[in-house]
């Protein structure tokens, strides 16, 4: 909870509240929205984009569609996972199928157990340094990667809404996998 | 579904919490975009206008068709008034009329009952000319005689009086609605559009509701022959991940059927081919698997039917052929009301071809539910269609969550 200096109120403003501001169409009340919460989507975002710009972007995007459409949140979850939703989709939006297509040369000899327990090294990493490696990711990897293994969805859900096949989902988690595993061993390298 | 990795909960551990602050200008752009655009009209509009616009042509077509249906019996009814006088010249052209007495000692009309005679026009159907008609004349068809003999006192006024012994007719259906309840749980959705042809095989029997219409139902029967049908369906419907969908739409068929034409030297038949056209709407709740790439499921649900085009001539329970072509004026009305329902049951199968692009083939049956008018009919009629629909499932855009 934070505390909102800037809407003159001296306790801290719950989620409905801010709801029921934003539904007015309050600015004071959705900048105090904005404030609490684009530090976690701006961090959706730039998983999702390819550098900072481009994720302050779909964030600007993301906040805009998120006023114009605040009456659309039911409360039946929290407000924070609708709006990471929203996020997530305007990402998706301008995707372009061709990114599931390419396929990335030299992760063939790469071990296929991605299960077993992390080298240590994986735990010196910073979330930075993390966020960089998701993004160099290329495009396909990327998106489905992230929508798997960090938003949850299952490789069903991911087909339909990129409208590409599971099996396309499914091998490109698993490349995904392998490269982020390649990178961070790579890392390892230069450490030792 | 593959398991999740180590990397993915590491990942997951590390950044779901993790805030990286944007610039400090994003907020000012988000102001100066949202005032340059204006708020949309539609957002909650759109859905209301669709579904009122929806709403008020169906009652509009329902009211047309009632007026419609009245017209006909007033215009029928004043036909018959009017041509009271031309009965002699109506007999001419039916020698059963003034061979036989009618059977009407046996069906209870009551007293006011107005007399609505069937037009029988000779000009009208365009392949019976003068000479089979002449022919027609000289030798009356024996049902008619066997209906006769089993009347024991027989006072038949004219074919007139026996116009609410309507002949069945395919899909003269009443009004009907039922309410699907639909097991949606999920919040992501996924709008998909059908576009379907099929090939239908229609059975079609007719049965005497009393042993007087024996012969007539065996006449209609032997004649009758409604056995195909085509149609052409688009269809639209939303469905969970877990497959459970509810599709509408609307679906033209066109049912063509033989009726022989018994030429009376008994050598040969000559065939009319009777056109129903009818324009259905189907309400139905599917649920469908995948097992690898096929993906089955199973539909079930209703159709509203509505008849607005026929074109031919069926038997009457006299013998004689009687025209009910709707667009000439003057014709038989054929149907009681338009309206009516069918019960649907199927089973679709589709295969990906490429993207959110599927094949499907629904092989399917149907059939109708009892009108609420088939008190008014002498024979019971029951049809049972079976056909298989092949056609293209586009999924239209990427899922998305209902509000």
């Amino acid at each position: 909870m934070i505390h909102m200096r800037y809407l003159n109120i001296s306790s801290p403003v719950e989620d409905n509240e801010l709801i029921q501001g934003c539904l007015r169409e309050d600015r004071k009340y959705q900048e105090a929205m904005f404030k609490r919460y684009a530090g976690k989507l701006m961090t959706v975002s730039l998983r999702y984009a390819r550098h900072r710009m481009e994720a302050e972007d779909i964030l600007q995007d993301a906040f805009i569609r998120i006023f114009d459409h605040i009456d659309q949140f039911q409360g039946k979850g929290s407000l924070e996972g609708w709006m990471r939703r929203v996020v997530v989709n305007t990402a998706l939006k301008n995707v372009d199928k061709k990114s599931f297509t390419n396929e990335i040369i030299g992760l063939e000899n790469t071990s296929d157990d991605v299960s077993g327990s992390l080298p240590s090294v994986f735990a010196q990493l910073q979330e930075e340094e993390l966020l960089q490696l998701i993004q160099q990711l290329p495009d396909g990897y990327r998106i489905v990667f992230n929508m798997y293994a960090i938003e949850g969805y299952n490789h069903a859900e991911i087909s339909a809404l990129l409208g590409i096949q599971e099996s396309t989902s499914r091998s490109q988690l698993v490349k995904a996998r392998k490269m982020l595993q390649s990178q961070i061993l790579e890392i390892q390298k230069v450490a030792v | 579904m593959n398991p999740k990795s180590s990397i993915d909960e590491f990942f997951r551990r590390k950044l779901s919490n993790y805030e990286v602050p944007p610039s400090d200008s994003l907020w000012e752009n988000i102001q100066m975009a949202r005032a340059k655009k204006s708020k949309p009209l539609a957002k909650g509009w759109t859905k209301w206008l669709i579904a009122s616009t929806i709403l008020i042509t169906l009652v509009v077509l329902s009211n047309e068709i009632l007026i419609q249906n009245k017209k006909d019996e007033i215009t029928q009814t004043e036909s018959v008034k009017a041509n009271n006088n031309e009965t002699n010249e109506i007999n001419d052209l039916n020698p059963v009329l003034i061979t036989k007495k009618p059977i009407s000692n046996q069906i209870n009309f009551p007293e006011n009952h107005p007399p609505i005679s069937p037009i029988f026009n000779p000009d009208s159907l365009e392949i019976i000319n003068e000479s089979s008609l002449s022919e027609v004349k000289e030798k009356p068809i024996s049902i008619t005689e066997t209906i006769i003999e089993k009347s024991a006192e027989n006072i038949f006024p004219s074919f007139s009086t026996i116009s609410t012994l309507d002949a069945t007719l395919p899909h003269e259906l009443s009004l009907y609605s039922e309410y699907l309840p639909v097991p949606f749980k999920k919040k992501l959705w996924f709008a998909k559009i059908d576009f379907l042809l099929s090939q239908d095989f229609i059975q079609n029997t007719l049965k005497a509701k009393t042993s007087l219409f024996e012969p007539y139902a065996n006449l209609r029967n032997e004649y009758e022959d409604l056995k195909v049908a085509n149609s052409l369906m688009l269809r639209m419907g939303i469905s969970t991940l877990k497959g459970w969908g509810l599709r509408s739409g609307i679906q033209y068929s066109r049912m063509q059927q033989t009726l022989a034409f018994q030429v009376p030297d008994a050598s040969n038949k000559r065939g009319i081919k009777n056109i129903f056209e009818t324009i259905d709407i189907p309400l139905i709740l599917t649920k469908e698997q995948s097992f690898g790439k096929l993906r089955a499921g199973i539909s079930l649900g209703t159709y509203l039917n509505m008849a607005f085009n026929q074109k031919g001539s069926f038997y009457s329970p006299t013998g004689t052929l009687i025209e009910f072509t709707s667009s000439k004026p003057g014709s038989y009305p054929a149907f009681k009301n338009r309206l009516g329902a069918s019960v649907y049951a199927g089973i679709s199968l589709s295969l990906p071809i490429g993207n959110s692009l599927e094949f499907m083939a629904e092989p399917y049956f149907r059939t109708r539910i009892p009108s609420i008018s088939v008190d008014d009919y002498v024979l019971d009629q029951k049809i049972w269609v079976g056909g298989i629909f092949i056609g293209l499932r586009k999924q239209i855009g990427k899922g998305f969550y209902l509000p």
